[in-house]
């Protein structure tokens, strides 16, 4: 059983793939979002203004569910100001494990709260969505398909890939390197930072080809404090057979 | 009537903030330079906004008003929109919901052609301004760390905006003199 909330200028609720559960078995769910026309709600890195999409999960005891994980988003332009989200619909996947002791008719929460904004202001949301699960029945619902296309838009990390970050002066250098074997073809895919005020998001990041690097720089963010600790990024194009995530710490994490 | 230094972004930490003359709801002419010796605040306002919602609805901005109003600084809120924009009203009815509000600035500014808000590049709406008793910005950013439109993380957040005015009424150098405001969207 899904609920649907309307709150301010969308809709959310959440969907599941299954209308049961089997213990100890992974659920695959999301959360939608459905914007009306000419609204855009938020990414992770919301970009100049707004504010990314929230959710909070209240689970029974010992069910546990995957990281929040946001598709990658389309970037645009509202007001005059940069912004990185989506309009239309938007699915925030969920993956939730029952505990292998897990029995009866269980019921799941999820407070989700958001932003939309269009040329002339913008408004909030926010909605408590509930998910209603009972044991067995998990012959897959007519949302399962939907909810798997949305996990394809998730980012995806690969060991294979690293980044690396170095400054210069104004500037931020950025360096994409495969490991042998692994094919990296990231020419005029899309890269979104997802971490807030390390570059300048006016810049489209363009990486080329530099005999086995690739290459971009940017500028970096007015609001920069103190050396570039820490950078991720979202990529996504044609090249990639999944939208990319990737990540440079300064400090090697063990 | 309203005269610039220069139509491009001017505002700089550590430089003179830039200068302007314009008229308050009153129809009083107001400068920050008729205010040097002062410490001024500019408070980029948007009623129709939930992010200032938040900050009045809650009186938090109300009380950051009257409290350093006390202290002998100089609090101009400013709201930049042409007519027919969001959060633009006729000068009689912004008197009214400025009232209503409970904002309590010492001069309230309708930037309407939207050359202030360029000089400082205003971008979102809390967007805050500070500016020394000896003229020079001091700080521009956000009212304070959590980007949210609940009123409920105004107890917990770290008061960057207060912070830095604290700071400079006790001759103390700002720590975190720009960071990213949050908000909506100023329009120009």
């Amino acid at each position: 059983m899904v609920s649907a909330e309307r709150s301010g200028k969308a809709t959310a609720e959440w969907i599941s793939a299954s209308a049961g559960y089997d213990a100890g078995k992974p659920i695959h769910t999301a959360v939608r979002l459905v914007m009306d026309r000419g609204w855009h709600s938020y990414w992770t890195n919301p970009g100049e203004a707004g504010m990314k999409t929230s959710i909070e999960l209240e689970l029974p005891a010992g069910w546990t569910a995957s990281e929040s994980a946001a598709p990658f988003p389309k970037r645009f332009s509202s007001a005059g100001l940069l912004g990185f989200g989506y309009e239309g619909e938007v699915l925030f996947p969920i993956t939730l494990t029952p505990p292998h002791a897990a029995d009866g008719m269980v019921n799941l929460a999820a407070d989700v709260s958001w932003l939309t904004c269009d040329e002339h202001g913008c408004v909030p949301g926010d909605a408590k969505l509930t998910l209603q699960l009972a044991p067995g029945k998990t012959t897959a619902t007519p949302e399962a398909a939907v909810i798997e296309a949305a996990e394809r838009l998730v980012p995806v990390s690969d060991p294979g890939v690293a980044l690396r970050v170095t400054e210069d002066g104004e500037f931020v250098d950025l360096a994409l390197t495969a490991t042998e074997g692994n094919a990296l073809d990231v020419a005029g895919c899309e890269v979104f930072p997802m971490t807030t005020e390390v570059v300048d998001l006016k810049t489209e990041i363009r990486f080329e080809k530099h005999d086995a690097i690739w290459k971009a720089r940017v500028p970096k963010s007015e609001y920069a404090n103190g050396p570039v600790s820490e950078l991720t990024l979202v990529i996504a194009g044609k090249g990639t057979r999944r939208p990319l995530v990737v990540t440079w710490s300064l400090v090697e994490k063990p | 009537m309203k005269a610039l230094v220069a139509a491009v972004v001017l505002a700089v930490i550590g430089q003179a903030a830039p200068t302007f003359t314009a008229k308050d709801l009153k129809g009083e002419s107001v400068s920050p330079a008729d205010f040097k010796g002062k410490v001024v605040v500019l408070e980029w306002v948007n009623f129709d906004c939930p992010y200032v919602k938040k900050h009045y609805k809650s009186g938090n901005l109300p009380m950051l008003q009257e409290k350093y109003i006390g202290k002998d600084v100089v609090w101009l809120s400013i709201c930049t929109g042409a007519p027919g924009k969001q959060g633009y009203l006729p000068p009689e009815r912004m008197i009214e919901r400025a009232a209503k509000e409970g904002n309590k600035a010492s001069h309230f500014i309708q930037d309407t052609d939207g050359e202030i808000g360029k000089a400082y590049d205003a971008k979102v709406t809390p967007h805050l301004f500070i500016i020394n008793a000896e003229g020079t910005l001091v700080y521009d950013g956000a009212i304070d760390s959590k980007p949210t439109a609940d009123a409920a993380d105004i107890e917990t957040a770290d008061k960057l905006f207060a912070n830095a005015l604290d700071a400079v009424l006790a001759g103390k150098e700002v720590t975190n003199a720009k960071n990213k405001p949050y908000g909506c969207g100023v329009k120009y």
